[in-house]
Order: structure tokens, then C-alpha cells, then sequence
């Protein structure tokens, strides 16, 4: 599948993957016997109460992990290297450089010309809604701009795979609801794949094509979810009956993790 | 006075009016105890001096030798400082095989060292250069140690992510962050470099303002000798100010730069 941006899409694939991280106290399940396939151009949400391993999982995707069994292969049609890009919880922008340098900066570890990065990371400025902030200072943007600036640094390798880690998780609800809504418009446009994490239902079941349910201690693939609702999505699709029925389905199945 | 709205005019007349109150005191100190020109001069003779001093013929010769080995020194001490800290920081076993020199270097109290020095590198400017390099190495170092190792590992993940290279993850990540931490060390060490020029001159040489310094108390010019001091201190005052200043041309963006102003 290709994006309009004229890339393929990056397609993975996990099979009996397992994480055990050695803590102090003894070896620590994290992820156990994970089956997953993305297929390329999905948009897929990993949901699950804290400490499920979801993250964990977006970091073995990401190549920050290593996993301990299992087999986990990422085919990218990035134009270079993994083709993963990954967008943090936190921002992560480097604040001796300007957003528009912090944005340009995978493309210069690639070697990239000064022209040409500069150029690509204005016209993501503007994909993402930071026109006339170019030449400003991380510090001097809003929570809600600095991860707008972040995914956009994401998404200047062109990659064939977009990871994204709570990107909204610190921002306030409304500023929330529109950063999904650009978000749900930027993957339209550049056409990748998404695995995105988070722990609010209502943002998956708005995002998602399909949503992963993790459960905890060890993380486990609990259910998955096809999730349907004609694309672009407005936010008002959160009323729609079917919505707050799956949204009511999966709360319940995430109640029954709760320990009793 | 008549009240003013500027919140600020005490806080710049309560410091002017504590230095003068000192001198005042010292002045009357002086009078009322009859202390000898020979132990404490007045400062209005102190300031006498200075003037004088400034007109001598010759005095800029030694300004300009300690100056000269201040900053030779203060240079040798950033490019080792900083190069030892970095390769430090990054290599853990070079850390590991250095660290028994470098609780040496900070236990051994380097002053003692300075005949030794003077044996080694001659009566010359070399000699200085060494102590006040040897001097300054120190805070240079470790804070550039300090810098490296605190790079944030979020923004290490970010070069991870995105398949930095080595020499970029240093130029464009590590240097940068550790920056701060440099300049801090740089503030230490260069009050540390005059110290280690001035101290050289006390023990072995003929030109210099710590040389200068001893001739006068052998000559029991005791306010001159107050003069080269404060001579001396404008100059530590100036080169301080002048590494500060670094500061917000190197990193504007560090919460460092508009601290203190």
C-alpha cells in the first residue's frame, strides 16, 4: 500500500515475542508470547492499563529494546534505514536548536544538505500547524505545539512506520481532541503506518483501525478490536452509539484486569 | 530621599552605601587606632598609590606577562580539561584506569608543587603557565566529566531512533548539553589560572604583578603592595566577567544564561 506521498508503508511483524527485564529483585516478565501483525497503512492503537507493557512493546518496535524470544521484523518502506520514526511522550526537542532545526535534525544525521532539510521541515511546519514558529525556541512553545513539532521531527524521514508513545498524554482534554483530529489528518496525508500507545479508550477507539488490548503482569495481547467508523472521522463521531458501545465493551474488558 | 516608585533604587543604593560605610570604617579604623602605614594604609593612600602605580613606567610590562600567563595557562587547562573529560565521560573504562590520577590531581594540595615546577620548567613565563594551567585543569575537567554524563537519555534515545553517527550524536547532542557544565568549569578555573600566574611569580622570577607584589612588601610599600593587589583584582574581575559572558553567547537557550544579572 502507498501513502500519496508516493511511499510504501511499513509492515510488522512479531511472533512469540517475549521481554524480561532483570530488576534487582529477579527477573521481570514484561511482554510475554506476543503474536502481532501490522499491515502496512494501518492506523493501530496498543491500549492497556499502566504497567501492561505497552510501551515496552513500542520500543521493541522502535529498535530501543531488544527482545528476549521471539522473532520481531520490521519492513519498512522508509527511504532509509528502518524506516522508524518515533514521536516520545515527552517532547524530546533539543532546546539549543530552533523547532525548525530540531524538526530538520533526523534529516542532517542523514546527511542531508542545510537547503533542502530546512526546506522539507517548514513545509512540515505547516503539515502540522507550526507556520510562523520556524525560527522560534522549543522553550518558547506551548506543551500542545512542542509534540506538534515533535511528530513533525517524526515525520521528516518520510518513515514507512510512525511510533507514537502517549504523544497527547500530558496535554489538557480539548487540546487533546484537536491534536487527534490533525493527527487522524497528518496520517491520511503521508499515508504511513501508526502504532500508537496510549491508555484513554475514547482516544483509540477515535484513532484506531484496529486497537491491541493489552493485559497486565506479564503484558499479553488480551483482544483486539476492529474499529470501522468511516474516515475522516469528526469528533463528534464520540456520541455515535456505536462508539460509546465500544467504547462501553472495552472498559469493561479492562475492569476485569482490575486486582481484586 | 522622597519615596520612589522604582522597587529597585534601595537595591542599587544599599551595596554603594555598604562600600562606602567599609571605607569610612577602615578609614576611621586607622585614625582613631593609630595603625602604622606599615601594616594598614588608609584607603584614600591606597587609591594614591594606584594612581601612581598605573603612571609608572614599566607596569604594563607586568600586566601584560601575568595576563600572558593566566591565559596560556587557562588555555592549555580547557583544551586538556575538556578533551580528558569528554573521553572520560564517554569511554567507562578510560574512566575507570584514570580515576586513581584524577583523586590525585584533586586530593594533592598543587600549591606545594610550585618550587617544583619552577625547578622543572625555569624562572621563565613557562613555569607560570604550568601552575596556572595545572591550577585551572581541575574544575574544567570535572565539570566537563559532569556534563557528558548527564546528557538526558530521552535525547539519547532521539539519536538512537534516528541511526545518529557517533560524531554527530557528539557535535549535535553531547557537546552541546555538557556546554553549561564547561562554562561553569571555566568560571572556577580562571580565577584559579590568575591564582596560579600570581603564585609562580611569588616564588621565582623578575617580572610579573606577583612579583611585583613581593618587591613592594620587601621595600615596605605597603599601600603599593595594596595597590597590585587591587590592580590585580580588576583584572580577575575582568576576565571573570568575560568567561560569564560566554555564557549567553554560547547558550542562550541554558536557563543559565539570564541567571544572575
Amino acid at each position: 500500500m502507498k501513502g500519496p506521498a508516493g511511499l510504501a508503508a511499513g509492515r510488522v511483524a512479531l511472533k512469540g515475542v517475549d521481554k524480561i527485564f532483570q530488576a534487582e529483585s529477579g527477573p521481570v516478565t514484561a511482554l510475554k508470547d506476543i503474536d502481532l501483525e501490522i499491515a502496512p497503512g494501518r492506523f493501530v492503537v496498543l491500549l492497556g492499563p499502566s504497567g501492561c507493557g505497552k510501551t515496552t512493546l513500542l520500543r521493541l518496535i522502535g529498535g530501543l529494546e531488544r527482545e528476549s524470544a521471539g522473532t520481531l521484523t520490521v519492513e519498512s518502506g522508509g527511504r532509509s534505514g528502518t524506516g522508524v520514526a518515533v514521536a516520545f511522550q515527552d517532547p524530546r526537542l533539543f532546546p539549543w536548536f530552533s523547532v525548525e532545526e530540531n524538526i530538520a535534525l533526523p534529516l542532517r544525521l542523514k546527511g542531508v544538505g542545510k537547503a533542502e532539510r530546512l526546506a522539507k521541515a517548514r513545509a512540515l511546519c505547516e503539515l502540522v500547524g507550526l507556520q510562523g514558529f520556524e525560527k522560534a525556541s522549543p522553550n518558547a512553545l506551548s506543551g500542545g505545539m512542542r509534540q506538534r513539532a515533535a511528530i513533525a521531527r517524526a515525520l521528516s524521514v518520510d518513515p514507512g512506520t510512525l511510533l507514537l508513545d502517549e504523544p497527547f498524554g500530558a496535554l489538557d482534554a480539548m487540546t487533546r481532541d484537536q491534536m487527534n483530529l490533525e493527527l487522524q489528518r497528518i496520517w491520511m496525508t503521508t499515508g504511513s503506518t501508526v502504532v500508537l500507545v496510549t491508555h484513554s479508550i475514547a482516544e483509540a477507539v477515535f484513532l484506531a483501525d484496529e486497537i491491541v488490548l493489552l493485559s497486565p503482569r506479564p503484558g499479553r495481547i488480551h483482544k483486539r478490536y476492529d474499529v470501522t467508523f468511516a474516515r475522516p472521522r469528526p469528533i463528534d463521531v464520540q456520541s455515535s452509539p456505536e462508539f460509546q458501545e465500544l467504547v462501553r465493551d472495552i472498559r469493561g474488558e479492562l475492569m476485569g484486569f482490575a486486582t481484586p | 530621599m522622597t519615596t520612589s516608585k522604582k522597587p529597585a533604587l534601595w537595591s542599587i543604593l544599599l551595596p554603594i552605601a555598604m562600600v562606602v560605610g567599609f571605607f569610612v570604617g577602615w578609614t576611621a579604623y586607622v585614625r582613631i587606632a593609630k595603625v602604622s602605614a606599615f601594616i594598614l594604609p588608609e584607603p584614600l593612600a591606597i587609591f594614591t598609590a594606584f594612581i601612581a602605580l598605573v603612571q609608572e613606567d614599566g607596569i604594563w610590562t607586568h600586566v601584560g606577562v601575568t595576563l600572558l600567563e593566566t591565559l596560556s595557562g587557562f588555555a592549555f587547562a580547557i583544551l586538556i580539561g575538556v578533551s580528558l573529560g569528554v573521553v572520560m565521560g564517554k569511554v567507562r573504562a578510560v574512566e575507570v584506569a584514570l580515576k586513581p590520577f584524577v583523586v590525585a590531581t584533586q586530593v594533592i594540595p598543587k600549591i606545594a608543587l610550585v618550587p617544583l615546577f619552577i625547578l622543572w620548567f625555569g624562572f621563565g613565563p613557562e613555569s607560570k603557565i604550568v601552575i596556572s594551567a595545572v591550577l585551572a585543569f581541575f574544575p574544567i575537567f570535572s565539570n566537563t566529566l559532569l556534563g557528558i554524563k548527564s546528557v538526558d537519555s530521552g535525547y539519547k534515545e532521539v539519536m538512537t531512533v534516528f541511526e545518529s553517527s557517533r560524531t554527530h550524536r557528539f557535535a549535535l547532542l553531547e557537546l552541546p548539553s555538557a556546554l553549561p557544565y564547561i562554562l561553569t568549569g571555566m568560571e572556577i578555573g580562571i580565577v584559579l589560572a590568575i591564582i596560579g600566574a600570581i603564585v609562580g611569580e611569588f616564588v621565582g622570577g623578575n617580572v610579573g604583578l606577583g612579583y611585583l607584589s613581593v618587591v613592594t612588601l620587601q621595600e615596605l610599600q605597603v599601600d603599593t603592595l595594596f595597590a597590585v593587589v587591587l590592580l590585580l583584582t580588576m583584572i580577575g574581575l575582568s576576565l571573570y566577567v568575560m568567561v560569564s559572558m560566554l555564557r549567553r553567547l554560547l547558550v542562550p537557550w541554558h536557563g543559565s544564561a539570564s541567571a544572575g544579572q
